[in-house]
């Protein structure tokens, strides 16, 4: 050991008080930070923040589901899937007609999410069961998520920070997203300085967003509209042939776990007949689809819906040949809302645990 | 190891707190083995290759300082460290061509076959031996440091990797020292370290990883607005790459009471080349001021000592900046590079040789603005050539001065320039690199937690640009 | 050195650079004043000046110590040429 008098570090007192002072700044600065952002009127100034996910429509989704639960507690039901079911299912209309039948209320929230892939979905369900103890999870899906490989949006989903902290692989990263409403807007307001275009375009988008994660306002067909036959003629080969892609499948069957408690119902969302009926060849793989479709859900015990678009919606009601507009939502809403509701009054689907009284 | 990472501050912190307690006698063999230890966490084989270097250099120095063929001994130690830096140094930049070239042919993975990395620090410590061995040659260095000290210099890990270039006789005196760590330097050091992680990751970082990946392969896919715009990040981004980086290694070695050469002084405010190469990664151009350019001169001026020797207006700084592209590497950018940079030399040598000289600070503020424009814009292009092979770089240039296109960029990473303009500006200001430390406590310690909460939230976001002079 | 030597060698040194290197004899050029760090002389100019004090004053100054330190004003030139003369030289250039 050295002596005092060869020692290298000679410090004297009083030592390190910018440091503690700068210490108790920070801790000052982040606290009064983390409380403002909190703070209702100043959120809704501010754009929504960031979990750090690669897809910013499941962050705002995420935020608002956050928000829903914060006001009015917990949803008792989710509807989950791609931009499918972001389109075509308007909570507040499928609520009218549930009511009608069995009596009860169900505060739901629209939780589709653009190129969401059905394993991602799967993965999601889990952390929303954790986080929200919905009563009833309406997981919309159809033949069209079985065909493409969702391969690299499976990984945007799984490999972010806030996602692999919510599915068990805890992460400082994916704590502070969670934890800290300053991390989100950090990561919000680097999308600002980095990308500005998407920043530009994601700002306009926010503003349709309702609370219930629903967006209003879509009107017009390219069905009908003459002026939209080439683009929806490009879409309609992409999809003419309609291959099973067994990893997708597969990947479903691993990914999804049924939650004690929630009642999950599979449907069938529809597609424009204009890609499922085009040849022999396609109609014959499009029902071959729908029944293993069918048989996931057999096998996983959850209640399969299947839908019948040529009865319940014309095409004026198409936004395009994979998504509704917002009158077509409106009908296939309360048409699945009637149908999950006869299913819950005849004991086909268990009765979600938690109503609200008829107002 | 990266000095960026946890493990890496786990390795100062163990190796401080132990240097802390061994007596002063010890202090040196315990950095020594932490350098090693250092280098062989990136590779055995680069440490190998460092050993082999240091115990050559030294024996070398030993002669070239005694009195049995000293000029023998300096050329024979001269040469070795030459050609192991040029073996490696080439082998670096042909073998990925061959590879190419065999994988092209059929051959399976040539490149695990032929592949000979770049020792980490190599170009660093090269120069470094070469400047002992002159000292040694000169009687400069006066008694022959121990073995131990000499491959200490070489080997010290802060600045193993990326500089900076450190004078032996300075170094070297240093480790003769006692040291001590007062609170001054403590408080010196820290500041360092917090001033280097803003610039490293805040600044450059930001501005790095948004550069499009194609402006320097494609640039006719770009505006000419754009073409200027990723020009001036990509200076702002390498400045503050390389310049956090020595701060951050400067504040580690303060930690040990050894001081390291300051290699950047606010070079975007330089109003003439000549401060330019004193304000930019210095400690490489002293040392070519002191190894090429001041040597050829003399050598020259014995001959013609006229102000207007026409030798020695062109070769000595065209021979230094040629010697800099060649350090950088052998690709013919950076020997343009070299060329272009010899030249804004040699055009200010003109001037120095035919007109009166003046005082540049005592110019007009607006004419030291205009100046300082003037530099800035050469440089930028002579960054251009730095960055691109040549035929890319004449389609850049095209593409910039056709004034084709109004695109702007789609970025707003560009405001990260303004904290790197300000911290300049204060620097500059004060003179120094501390202008902080003379602030009031209160505003001291607000800068700092505003600092660390900028560092902290940045390095959650995407992974790092990596540091840039560690590739030479 | 001796204190007539000294003055003499200071002088050499000013009319040297006033006349050579700033060009203009009748420059009040200060003994303190900042060469380098002014921007008045630059690499260039101080080649020659260590060439001026190496064949005139017969006194070399190491490359290695033409630095900021040793070259910034009259001043500090003449400190390092007294140091230079009163003990042993860089012995050798290669």
């Amino acid at each position: 050991m050295p002596t005092e008098k060869n020692r290298t570090l000679k410090l004297e007192r009083p030592f390190g008080r910018t440091l503690i002072l700068s210490l108790a700044i920070l801790a000052g600065l982040v606290a009064a930070a983390e409380l403002l952002l909190r703070w209702e009127p100043l959120q809704s100034r501010l754009p929504y923040p960031s979990f750090g996910n690669n897809s910013h429509q499941l962050d705002i989704k995420l935020h608002l589901l956050d928000k829903m639960a914060e006001r009015d507690g917990p949803p008792d039901c989710l509807f989950l899937g791609n931009s499918m079911v972001q389109a075509g299912i308007d909570p507040d209309a499928f609520n009218e007609t549930y009511r009608e039948i069995t009596g009860h209320t169900l505060r739901c929230f629209n939780f589709g999410v653009l190129g969401m892939a059905p394993y991602a979905g799967a993965t999601l369900i889990r952390i929303l069961n954790r986080s929200y103890s919905p009563k009833m999870v309406i997981w919309g899906i159809s033949p069209y998520d079985l065909k493409t490989d969702e391969k690299n949006k499976q990984l945007a989903l799984e490999n972010g920070n806030w996602i692999r902290f919510q599915t068990g692989e805890w992460n400082f990263g994916g704590w502070l997203i969670d934890a800290s409403y300053l991390t989100r807007y950090y990561l919000r307001f680097r999308l600002w300085l980095d990308f500005p275009r998407i920043d530009r375009v994601i700002r306009a988008s926010e503003r349709r967003w309702s609370a219930n994660g629903f967006t209003r306002g879509r009107h017009g067909s390219a069905i009908t509209d003459p002026g939209q036959r080439e683009r929806e003629a490009k879409n309609k080969e992409a999809m003419r042939d309609f291959r099973i892609n067994q990893r997708v499948l597969s990947m479903m069957h691993e990914a999804f776990q049924p939650t004690p408690g929630v009642t999950c119902v599979l449907v069938e969302m529809p597609i424009h007949r204009n890609y499922a009926a085009e040849n022999e060849g396609g109609k014959k793989n499009y029902e071959k689809l729908i029944s293993l479709i069918h048989g996931f859900a057999k096998r996983k015990n959850i209640h399969f819906i299947q839908s019948d678009p040529q009865n319940t919606l014309s095409d004026d009601q198409w936004r395009n040949s994979l998504h509704m507009n917002s009158i077509g939502a409106l009908r296939f809403s309360r048409w699945l809302g009637r149908r999950v509701g006869a299913a819950v009054k005849q004991g086909a689907i268990p009765a979600p645990q938690r109503f609200r009284p008829r107002p | 190891m990266s000095i960026q990472s946890l493990p890496f501050v786990g390795f100062c912190a163990a190796t401080l707190a132990l240097y802390y307690l061994l007596p002063r006698a010890r202090q040196n063999l315990l950095l020594l083995a932490a350098s090693y230890l250092f280098c062989i966490s990136i590779s055995w084989r680069f440490a190998l290759v460092l050993l082999i270097m240091t115990l050559a250099s030294y024996a070398a120095g030993l002669g070239s300082a005694g009195k049995k063929r000293p000029r023998l001994w300096l050329g024979l130690g001269i040469g070795f460290n030459l050609a192991v830096w040029l073996y490696f140094k080439s082998a670096a930049f042909f073998i990925p061509q061959i590879s190419s070239w065999l994988a092209g042919m059929g051959w399976d993975d040539p490149g695990r076959v032929l592949g000979i990395l770049l020792p980490v620090g190599i170009s660093f410590y090269t120069l470094q031996a070469i400047s002992y061995l002159l000292e040694c040659y000169r009687g400069q260095i006066g008694t022959p440091p121990s073995l131990w000290d000499f491959a200490l210099y070489l080997a010290y890990f802060p600045k193993l990797t990326a500089g900076p270039i450190e004078r032996p006789r300075d170094f070297l005196m240093q480790l003769a020292r006692p040291r001590t760590v007062d609170n001054e330097l403590l408080a010196r050091s820290f500041y360092l370290i917090v001033l280097g992680l803003v610039r490293k990751i805040v600044i450059a970082d930001t501005l790095l990883a948004a550069m499009p990946a194609r402006i320097f392969i494609a640039p006719a896919d770009y505006s000419g607005i754009e073409l200027a715009s990723w020009l001036l990040a990509y200076a702002f981004g390498l400045y503050n790459n390389f310049c956090g980086y020595t701060d951050i290694v400067r504040g580690i070695s303060g930690f040990f009471g050894i001081s390291l050469s300051s290699n950047f002084s606010r070079p975007f405010f330089s109003r003439s080349f000549g401060e330019l190469w004193n304000r930019w990664h210095s400690s490489l151009s002293h040392w070519l001021r002191d190894t090429v350019y001041f040597p050829l001169s003399r050598f020259l001026l014995k001959r013609d000592p006229g102000m207007k020797n026409r030798a020695n207006i062109m070769l000595p700084p065209l021979a230094a900046m040629l010697a800099s592209g060649l350090w950088h590497g052998l690709a013919p950018r950076y020997l343009a590079w070299g060329l272009v940079m010899g030249i804004y030399l040699m055009a200010e040598n003109i001037r120095s040789a035919t007109r009166p000289a003046r005082r540049l600070d005592r110019m007009p503020r607006w004419r030291q603005w205009l100046s300082t424009a003037r530099v800035m814009g050469l440089t930028l292009a002579a960054f251009a050539l730095f960055s691109m092979d040549p035929p890319v770089a004449g389609r850049f240039f095209l593409r910039l001065f056709s004034f084709a296109g109004w695109t702007l960029p789609g970025s707003r990473v560009f405001l990260v320039m303004i904290p790197s303009l300000w911290i300049d500006y204060v620097q500059n200001r004060h003179g120094d690199d501390f202008a902080w430390l003379a602030w009031s406590r209160p505003a001291r310690a607000a800068l700092l937690s505003l600092a660390v909460l900028a560092i902290f939230l940045w390095s959650q976001t995407k992974v790092g640009e990596p540091f840039i002079y560690q590739g030479f | 050195m001796e204190a007539t030597e000294a003055r003499t060698i200071r002088q050499k040194l000013k009319t040297y650079i006033t006349a050579e290197i700033i060009k203009n004899a009748e420059y009040p050029l200060r003994d303190d004043e900042p060469l380098i760090s002014g921007g008045l002389i630059d690499s260039f100019s101080i080649a020659h000046i260590a060439v001026f004090i190496e064949t005139e004053i017969g006194v070399r100054i190491p490359d290695t110590d033409l630095t900021l330190d040793t070259m910034d004003s009259i001043d500090r030139m003449c400190a390092r040429i007294a140091v230079a003369m009163a003990g042993p030289e860089d012995r050798r250039s290669p």
